[in-house]
């Protein structure tokens, strides 16, 4: 294929605007990584910018040299894994029916699941109803009652109706019924959105934990962004600090409210370039079924 | 077959609907009898007993029978390495032994994060779920329960179970007292310092000035560190720095015409319309205008770390901090590891005309402490902080063991050694001995207490200058014991108000300076501190007729 | 018959999600009723008063409230201008030819969505305060006079959206990205023998393919104008601005939560769910007229 000068040029401003957009992405994770290898002295003084300042690892010790970091890492991401499978089966059943053009009733019970979008009761509700099913300090209340977010349902749904009608016409008069007709065809050329839903599933129950606030009182069950959020937000909490005054604990030094964020971070980091493949296929397969 | 499916499955749906209504309706009633292991607390279902005159408190627990109290914990996740969780450590089994087992009661605690204290105890409430012994430090959310029929009267407990608690909660127990009746043990608040000034002594050395013992040599100072900069910040200098509503309040206060607030006005009026208070704020507004305040101070939100590492890094002249917050933040110490030649010193300039120094201090409360109407065993409860409020196991609980984490220096203060075990027993030791906010000696002796609280000893001096300053000419709002209705709605509201206005008064260009502020009062008053103002007068005048 | 006999399954697939909805959402939603009573936490929920639309004429009095409503839809149409952003970012990716270099992008893109906004608050005001910011103090140096991108209403605003952007930009790209791989791959290799230049094929081809996810995005945005996250708009306030970023989940936490008021919380949150359910369905009923396309 020959590409004329027009398109170079096109290819090069691409690749500067691509690039200058990524660098403000990555820019502040890079002062946080800083931040973490740097010193107190030297954080507290505001030098540290893009490279630590006073290299030292005593953020790093503080937050991991305590095994009690070990066991909520293990934890949640054993949480993730089976939350991610489970909402992605639920998510996938359910995008998968509501796509179906034969579907009778579909659009009451689609309404039904929208409607849940916006209407919210609070806290309160919610917790009567965890506490009701007993699932008060068990892990599972953070995976049933967010089993399946209907956004991530919505965009599901509209990838799948866009399979073409004669696919599964034709595949039905080969006496492939649904389920096999979902399994073996619709899943793998399906596998970009997937991948997409299962990382915004992953990466949401990793960074949520607003919910294990409530619903976990048992140290040993918390979620790491849970501990981390702890270690943190006890040097901002400044009210206490006016009421206790004197009572009041040393803050927790900026370095390793940065350690933790890197801590909670690499791990999702690393399983992102795994599922880029998972893109690459999806094209792959839609040449092939052409 | 086609319509018969559809109008069937219509109908299914339905009575799925109602079903769930129905569900959600046994929701709170129900939950009585829940079945998730929560023991203790919540014997009855749900509160519609309203009754919450501790009646059935009376029906304390046969003796022989062991009972578990469940006390409420706040985790600030900083346990150090290696150590066991804050339910197991030494003073969880230091109270076990000493007081669980000798009373055939299992004390059990109840973590609660601390930062969603608030948060997590209205759910664990609203749940019947909370513990024996729960405490908060907002005052809204106590109020909240009062009106609710939510608590227990421990008023007649106190009086049977509760002689220490008499003795040495002696100022603070009034401040429990709501519609008449006990329902709160308020924490003792040792220090009723809030805020303090501080100035760069070496910097006024520097320029050969003294201490500045007026507002006026104040406001000098402040104009010789800007125009002189002996600190060398190449023109970064902010002379005085920690702006915010809170702690302008000795400023603010040295403007006041006392003489024609009397205490039903101070506990009234809000502070823009206090007598006086206009010339205070103008005082800011030029002291913005010429540069000798933080530019940036309305843009953060948190100031504390702002300030900090303005005094650090060197270019703070001089602040009005919480009390001792130098010190016990840190900045003190690494500003002299930045600069071994820094000195802060404690001043109190701000004076009245006739040479007072006023400024607000904390009541002489901590945290409310309270028992669930929900609760069985509020005896025991009673039973367990007036074992706590005995001067033998506050010591124990402040400092941990005599030789081991400390040791009594000649003026018969503990002073904590540099063991493994002064860290690692006494990292939270505020969160067990609940009834005191601060380090407690003696009942008679108030410079002993002070003494005591000056645990760094590195910074002795400053630290006990820094209280004294700090009570100096000190003032408490009167109390009014009768709900301001007004205030509870919007308290909060007027108080994020608050701090626009001073943003917008302070940063104003001086000869638009009394629109401003009028305007701003103006609207202060019409989002309901007028409301507050006229119930507060109110129940000022129900309360003292 | 026939009918049935090839559609039971999916009842059968839809059976266990009906199950979560009505148990999850559906169940507690019964707890929307304190909007209308004089809720008493130690009663519950239905033993407590009803005082009908009382908590609502509260609301409607409080001049603090439309204050919040306004600010909540500005600052939400802000945001829904920089919709095109993400595709934009999808196709400029897409287009990029070195494998190892689109890679790389898309997870540095995706960093910003890690970062609470707590953090990205407290680095804000270090790199754009008026005076003591770094990008200000670094325009000084050069002579110029500093931006007030904190401190003045409609900058602030500027920047809160920027801010916003910045966050999820990422995020959306990857959706749009995963949508473009489904586009067949025939259709741009005619393009290509019929001589189309780069610019027609991503008019002609790539856009039309990602189109039903475009226009479902765009419905549900629109759909949540009403409602605006608590987090970005509390990290990024301070107090100048107040009058412009006090906004609808901000003032629900002052009022509601952190005074003890319930009720009210609820009976607003009960305001934006029909307020959204409306605009929702708005946009839908809108979008089918034109694009013959919507969410159902």
């Amino acid at each position: 294929m020959v590409r004329s000068a027009g398109d170079k040029l096109l290819d090069v401003f691409i690749i500067v605007c691509v690039g200058i957009f990524s660098l403000f992405c990555v820019l502040p994770m890079i002062h946080i990584f800083a931040m973490s290898f740097s010193g107190n002295r030297a954080i507290m003084s505001g030098e540290v910018f893009l490279w630590p300042v006073d290299w030292s690892f005593h953020s790093y010790t503080a937050v991991f040299g305590d095994m009690s970091m070990i066991r909520p890492l293990v934890l949640t991401v054993i949480l993730v894994c089976v939350y991610t499978a489970i909402a992605l089966a639920m998510t996938v059943m359910a995008a998968y029916a509501l796509s179906r053009r034969q579907f009778r009733g579909k659009h009451i019970m689609f309404g039904l699941i929208v409607a849940t979008m916006f209407f919210n009761p609070g806290i309160i509700p919610n917790y009567l109803l965890v506490k009701e099913l007993g699932l008060i300090d068990s892990l599972w209340s953070l995976i049933l009652p967010v089993m399946i977010s209907a956004f991530h349902l919505i965009i599901m749904k509209t990838s799948f109706a866009q399979i073409p009608e004669e696919l599964e016409d034709s595949a039905w008069m080969d006496g492939c019924g649904h389920f096999r007709f979902l399994l073996t065809i619709v899943l793998p050329l399906q596998l970009p959105i997937l991948a997409t839903i299962g990382l915004y599933s992953a990466v949401n129950r990793w960074n949520t934990f607003q919910d294990a606030l409530f619903y976990i009182n048992d140290k040993n069950l918390y979620p790491l962004q849970l501990k981390l959020y702890q270690m943190i937000i006890n040097s901002q909490v400044n009210d206490a600090t006016a009421q206790e005054g004197f009572s009041a604990s040393t803050p927790i030094p900026q370095g390793i409210q940065s350690a933790s964020i890197m801590f909670a971070t690499v791990p999702i980091l690393l399983v992102y370039p795994w599922l880029q493949k998972y893109f690459i296929s999806g094209m792959l397969q839609g040449a092939v079924k052409g | 077959m086609r319509t018969k499916f559809r109008a069937s499955w219509r109908s299914v749906l339905v009575l799925v609907m109602a079903a769930a209504v129905a569900l959600s309706g046994c929701g709170k009633g129900g939950s009585g009898g829940n079945a998730d292991g929560d023991s203790g607390s919540a014997g009855t279902g749900a509160g519609s007993n309203a009754g919450a005159d501790g009646g059935q408190a009376g029906s304390g627990q046969p003796k022989g029978e062991r009972i578990k109290l469940r006390v409420e914990l706040f985790d600030r996740n900083n346990t150090p390495p290696g150590e066991p969780p804050i339910t197991e450590n030494f003073m969880a089994k230091y109270i076990q032994e000493h007081f669980g087992d000798p009373n055939n009661i299992d004390v059990e605690f109840v973590t609660v994060p601390r930062a969603e204290e608030v948060d997590k105890l209205n759910v664990l409430m609203a749940s019947d779920s909370a513990p024996d012994i729960i405490f908060t430090y907002s005052k809204p959310t106590v109020q909240n329960y009062v009106k609710n029929g939510g608590l227990t009267d421990l008023g007649p407990l106190i009086d049977e179970y509760g002689p220490n608690l008499k003795k040495v909660l002696g100022p603070s127990l009034p401040y429990g007292v709501f519609e008449g009746k006990q329902y709160a043990i308020p924490a003792l608040r040792v220090i009723q310092a809030q805020t303090t000034t501080f100035i760069r002594k070496d910097w006024l050395d520097k320029l050969g000035l003294p201490l500045p013992q007026t507002t006026g040599e104040f406001v000098n100072a402040l104009r010789a560190f800007k125009e002189k900069d002996p600190g060398n910040t190449g023109g970064k200098v902010i002379s005085y720095g920690h702006i915010d509503v809170f702690h302008l309040m000795p400023l603010v206060n040295s403007f006041w015409i006392w003489d024609e607030i009397d205490d039903r006005e101070l506990y009234a009026v809000p502070r823009w319309l206090q007598p006086g208070s206009k010339e205070g704020y103008r005082l800011l507004n030029t002291m913005y205008n010429e540069g000798l305040i933080d530019p940036d101070f309305a843009v953060t939100s948190e100031y504390s770390q702002t300030f900090a590492q303005q005094v650090v890094t060197g270019i703070a002249g001089a602040g009005t901090p919480n009390t001792n917050e130098p010190v016990y933040n840190g900045y003190y110490a690494n500003l002299q590891a930045n600069n071994p030649d820094a000195v802060l010193e404690v001043i109190d300039p701000f004076t009245t005309a006739d040479g007072r120094r006023p400024k607000p201090m904390y009541e002489p409360i901590g945290a409310y402490i309270m028992v669930p109407a929900s609760s069985k065993y509020a005896v025991a409860a009673v039973k367990y902080l007036d074992w706590m409020a005995d001067p033998k196991n506050i010591m124990v609980l402040q400092n941990g063991l005599e030789g081991v984490s400390y040791e009594l220096s000649e003026d018969g203060l503990p002073v904590l050694l540099d063991t493994p075990e002064a860290t690692n027993w006494l990292y939270n030791y505020y969160d067990y001995c609940i009834i005191l906010n601060g380090k407690y000696v003696s009942a008679e002796d108030m410079n002993k207490n002070i003494a005591a609280n000056a645990f760094d000893l590195r910074y002795k001096d400053f630290t006990i200058k820094s209280i004294q300053a700090g009570i100096n000419d000190g003032y408490v709002i009167p109390r009014v014991d009768i709900p301001v209705e007004a205030e509870l709605k919007y308290a909060k509201i007027l108080e994020d108000f608050e701090k626009e206005m001073l943003a917008k008064i302070v940063t104003a260009k001086t000869d638009q300076f009394d629109k401003v502020y009028d305007g701003l009062v103006k609207e202060y008053l019409a989002k309901g501190g007028q409301a507050v103002m006229d119930e507060k007068f109110e129940a000022y005048d129900e309360f003292y007729k | 018959m026939a009918w049935f006999r090839r559609q039971w399954p999916l009842y059968v697939l839809m059976f266990l999600p009906m199950v979560y909805f009505l148990t999850f959402r559906y169940v507690p939603m019964g707890g929307v009723v304190v909007a209308f009573k004089d809720y008493n936490m130690f009663k519950g929920i239905w033993a407590s008063e009803w005082v009908g639309l009382d908590v609502f004429r509260e609301i409607f009095s409080m001049p603090e409230f439309y204050r919040a409503v306004r600010n909540t839809l500005m600052l939400n149409v802000f945001s829904l201008l920089t919709f095109p952003v993400p595709i934009i970012l999808a196709l400029l990716l897409n287009e990029l030819r070195i494998q190892w270099y689109k890679r790389l992008n898309q997870t540095l893109l995706y960093l910003p969505h890690f970062i609470s906004w707590v953090i990205v608050g407290g680095l804000a005001i270090r790199l754009l305060a008026t005076n003591t910011g770094s990008v200000n103090q670094f325009l000084k140096s050069l002579g110029l006079s500093p931006i007030p991108f904190l401190e003045n209403e409609w900058m602030w605003i500027l920047t809160y959206t920027g801010a916003g952007v910045w966050h999820y930009a990422g995020w959306g790209g990857i959706l749009y990205l995963a949508a473009l791989t489904g586009i067949n791959h025939e259709l741009y290799e005619a393009a290509e023998v019929d001589g189309a230049s780069r610019l027609r094929k991503i008019w002609h081809i790539t856009l039309p393919g990602i189109r039903p996810t475009i226009i479902v995005l765009f419905i549900l945005q629109i759909g949540h104008m009403a409602d605006i996250g608590f987090e970005q708009p509390y990290a990024l306030k301070n107090n100048y601005v107040m009058d412009v970023a006090q906004v609808i989940s901000t003032y629900v936490y002052t009022v509601g939560i952190q005074s003890a008021q319930f009720a009210i919380a609820t009976a607003i949150g009960l305001f934006q769910s029909v307020v959204g359910l409306i605009l929702l369905l708005t946009a839908e009923l809108i979008s089918r007229k034109v694009n013959n396309q919507g969410i159902f």
